[in-house]
């Protein structure tokens, strides 16, 4: 059996009331120890529901969810759960509790009853993993972002979790922290076998998962490693999600013409293909065409950009019936 | 900019003070508060006197610091030094106005706002070479015998610990409301009280929502770390009393033998 | 183009004679063009917020002058302060996370906060509201008596600058205005900055540490290094300093580094290729490239 096991879930907050809403809907879902998923969504897909049942925060309405055999639902056993997958929160300022970055991290295996000895060890051995050791004495409101949510890594880690669940930890971080929180993770995963659930609205940090989940409204449309995900472009972006940068100018260069693999995925690939590519184009041209583009190429340079990537048009017509029933900002652009 | 103001007046150091386990430093203090009050002579308070001047020294807190902790109370001082010049019976040196100066009356104002300055400057000293950190373990410490008699200590700590976490960050969120509704013409300095306290809505409302926010993720982030209440819960940094406890705590006990001798002679 | 906004040797400094001192801004000399988008970048505590802070006259320099339009913020006589009162009201300046600052029940209360604190007459401020609605794309009928917190994360934010635009700013001041925004939120977020920008020429100031948002949309970039001015000039020109970006501890926007990683892979780009600032454009130089020179004129 694998370690988390989702079967035929659905959460509906406010039941019976006015306001009910209906987060997640069927959904089924395992995952194996050890295993990277991103899971990716828009604002109001579910994701941040579904990471909160993976430690008994919430439980299912219908259906069940499943940690290493035990039932989220078994009150007895939730401090059980909570100890083998632990959690990174959103926002950094609100989930470190103590005044000291140490005592923080010393936080879960305090509750625990751990004892004295095996903590100290254990929150030294964590800050050292997340590079937060010179900052143990540290008061976390002087830290930046990355650095607390560093801390936050470290107090699940102390905790000897199996599993970490990272429930948008990135989305208030600036790129640098970003960039920090996710070599962190992947090196957890390689070095310390940590199952990873990775919910994210980056696309970057999603191709770097084993597997990506896609949530709308509630379900899951898709369940494939990323190289297939971001195969699909235009679904993604119908829901409101983006491709990462070597995705969206390898649709667009093969709309051009240029043959490039339908599943390149980074930018190393795309710039080995092109960089073979050249060479051919090269050889056939003669090789003065270097210099006519750089004439040529010098008058765009100082054209107005437009940020937006074309193509809305076609993103709404490709979207499925069942994200466009519920237009979820109002502004029309669900139409 | 609000976010910068400290809690308490922790000054960082190794000094021999730092080093006092907080549970000593506490209950010396308290011992040295009664002992200030108990014994009145001259020559007790010029006991203590010396022994705050050494504790000051051995702080290492700059002296300009530790006295610069005294001067919000300077008008206080003052007050009760004119009190007690002008209200104490006894030989006259001058009559102003309505009142009448007392040789008896300098004495006994200047031993009084002595007392007030030691006091002060021993608390300070606690304060000083003492992180919150500790006080508040220190207190929870003292406090658990009582938790028999139903006094929550460990719960009173944890409040005490979340509200050192947050005051600064609340503080810089006030900071960054005041300033967005300033930026939409909001006036806070102007105007009748009665439309001054509504300027504060615009603060306070958002102010609000924001405390609720950070409370309902703060107490889900603790319960995935699975927080349950006190029990069954151990402390990484346990207090350990080291040999300079009970130098102090034995200090503590001859310095109250010599300042009742003192007051008895 | 007139000098919208010009600061004059700007020193600042938090907490000064106190061991929390710290110097935020060192002698900064900037000149603001009316009807520019001018992005601030820089890590965090370069200065930025505290730089933005000074444009909309929430804090004063130590030293220094800041003037809209020619008129300096910080005033001394009666005269002088109105004066600066009516400068600072042409700025309009919208706070990182600005959703958090909402506080009224419903929207349209919200937004009419800041005419109704100028002083407007109740009618000017409805008409104010309407319009400010429209101008982020939110249904005046539908969306006036809804409470602001009901809404998404994007949709408050957009609340938050229709209170700041009722106010008329001739030049709006954001800070961060992306920040925490999925990708949806932060698309139409900056397509809106453009539209202000294109519709009324608003001059617009932005602080952000995402140089993907600066790259986007700004035509001038200023990057700040522990106070000071590092680097100053049009994206491109600025961001080809990629050693310079870096002692800034910023990075290049993704698809510079790209571009100039493909040209050092061999595929045939102008040095010029690397400025191009969207996915569209640069897929076209790179397909150009790579057909050859008779393939590139027509593609075109």
């Amino acid at each position: 059996m694998a370690f988390i096991e989702i079967e035929h879930l659905s959460h509906v907050y406010h039941a019976g009331e006015e306001g009910e809403r209906r987060a997640l809907d069927d959904v089924s879902l395992s995952i194996g120890r050890g295993e990277f998923v991103a899971v990716l969504g828009s604002n109001g897909s579910g994701k941040s529901t579904l990471a909160k049942h993976l430690n008994a925060l919430l439980l299912p309405t219908e259906g069940a969810c499943r940690v290493d055999g035990i039932d989220t639902r078994e009150e007895a056993e939730v401090w059980r759960i909570r100890q083998k997958v632990g959690m990174v929160f959103q926002n950094p300022d609100n989930q470190l509790i103590a005044a000291v970055v140490e005592d923080d991290v010393a936080f879960g295996p305090e509750n625990l009853g751990v004892p004295s000895a095996e903590i100290r060890r254990r929150v030294d051995a964590a800050l050292a993993a997340v590079n937060m050791t010179p900052f143990r004495s540290y008061a976390p409101h002087l830290l930046s972002g990355g650095q607390k949510q560093r801390v936050a890594i470290a107090g699940t880690l102390a905790m000897q979790t199996e599993a970490i669940v990272f429930d948008e930890a990135t989305a208030m971080l600036d790129p640098e922290g970003r960039a920090e929180i996710l070599s962190i993770v992947k090196r957890l995963h390689e070095e310390q076998q940590i199952t990873v659930i990775y919910i994210t609205h980056f696309m970057e940090e999603a191709a770097a998962a084993d597997r990506v989940v896609v949530l709308d409204q509630g379900h899951v449309v898709m369940d494939a490693p990323p190289r297939a995900v971001f195969s699909h472009a235009d679904e993604l972006r119908a829901l409101g999600l983006e491709v990462p940068l070597a995705v969206e100018l390898r649709d667009r260069l093969r709309a051009a013409g240029i043959a490039l693999p339908a599943d390149l995925l980074t930018e190393t690939e795309l710039v080995a293909a092109l960089g073979r590519a050249a060479e051919s184009t090269v050889a056939a041209a003669g090789g003065n065409a270097a210099q006519e583009r750089q004439a040529e190429a010098s008058g765009h340079a100082v054209e107005r950009a437009a940020g937006v990537p074309a193509g809305r048009g076609a993103r709404q017509q490709a979207m499925p019936g069942r994200a466009a029933e519920k237009g979820g900002d109002g502004l029309g652009h669900r139409a | 900019m609000l976010s910068n103001i400290t809690i308490g007046q922790y000054f960082p150091g190794n000094s021999l003070l730092h080093r006092l386990d907080p549970r000593t430093k506490l209950v010396v203090l308290f011992a040295l508060i009664v002992a200030l009050f108990l014994f009145d002579q001259p020559a007790d308070y010029f006991v203590m006197s010396l022994l705050t001047l050494g504790c000051m020294l051995l702080s290492r807190v700059p002296l300009r610091t530790l006295v610069g902790s005294l001067k919000p109370l300077w008008w206080i001082l003052l007050f009760t030094f004119v009190i007690h010049l002008c209200t104490t019976p006894g030989e006259e040196i001058a009559q102003v106005w309505m009142f009448s100066l007392t040789w008896e009356g300098l004495s006994h104002g200047f031993f009084i706002c002595l007392r007030l300055v030691l006091l002060l400057l021993l608390s300070s000293l606690l304060t000083f070479t003492t992180s919150p950190l500790k006080l508040t373990d220190a207190l929870e410490a003292l406090l658990s015998p009582l938790k028999r008699i139903g006094v929550p200590a460990h719960e009173l700590a944890m409040m005490m610990t979340i509200a050192l976490r947050f005051v600064p960050t609340l503080l810089e969120e006030t900071d960054k409301i005041m300033k967005a509704q300033q930026a939409r013409g909001a006036d806070f300095t102007t105007g009748s009280i009665a439309r001054r306290l509504k300027s504060v809505v615009p603060i306070l409302v958002p102010l609000f929502i924001s405390a609720f926010r950070r409370a309902d993720e703060l107490a889900m982030a603790m319960e995935a770390r699975c927080y349950h209440g006190g029990e069954g819960r151990t402390q990484m940094k346990q207090l350990r009393f080291v040999p300079l406890d009970y130098v102090a705590w034995a200090g503590t006990a001859l310095l109250f033998a010599l300042l009742a001798a003192l007051w008895l002679l | 183009m007139g000098l919208a906004i010009e600061l004059e040797d700007v020193s600042f400094t938090y907490l000064p004679g106190t061991p929390y001192e710290r110097q935020a801004l060192k002698g900064i000399h900037l000149t603001i063009a009316e009807g520019s988008i001018t992005a601030l970048a820089g890590h965090t505590g370069s200065g930025k917020s505290t730089l933005l802070q000074h444009i909309g006259g929430l804090i004063h320099p130590d030293s220094g002058r800041v003037c809209i339009d020619g008129t300096d913020l910080a005033a001394h006589t009666k005269q002088e302060k109105r004066a600066a009162l009516a400068a600072r009201r042409k700025v309009g300046l919208v706070f990182q996370y600005a959703e958090h600052q909402l506080f009224e029940e419903s929207i349209y209360e919200d937004i009419a906060f800041g005419p109704r604190s100028f002083g407007l007459a109740e009618a000017e401020v409805a008409a104010r509201v309407r319009e400010a609605m429209a101008r982020v794309h939110l249904d005046f009928e539908a969306y006036r008596d809804r409470s602001p917190f009901q809404l998404s994360g994007g949709q408050m934010r957009r609340v938050a600058l229709a209170g700041v635009l009722a106010l008329h700013p001739a030049y709006l001041v954001l800070d961060e205005p992306t920040a925490g925004l999925d990708p949806r939120g932060r698309r139409e977020l900056l397509a809106l900055i453009r539209e202000l920008h294109a519709a009324e020429g608003t001059t617009i100031v932005f602080v952000s540490h995402n140089m993907e948002d600066v790259f986007a949309i700004a035509d001038e970039v200023v990057v700040l290094r522990q106070g000071e001015i590092l680097l100053q000039g049009a994206p491109a020109a600025v961001f080809a300093e990629r050693e310079r970006i870096a002692e800034a501890g910023l990075r290049q926007p993704a698809l510079m580094r790209l571009m100039t990683a493909l040209r050092a892979a061999g595929v045939p780009l102008g040095e010029a290729d690397a400025a191009l600032r969207t996915p569209a454009e640069a897929a076209a130089a790179i397909a150009r490239a790579l057909r050859g020179k008779e393939g590139g004129r027509h593609a075109q």
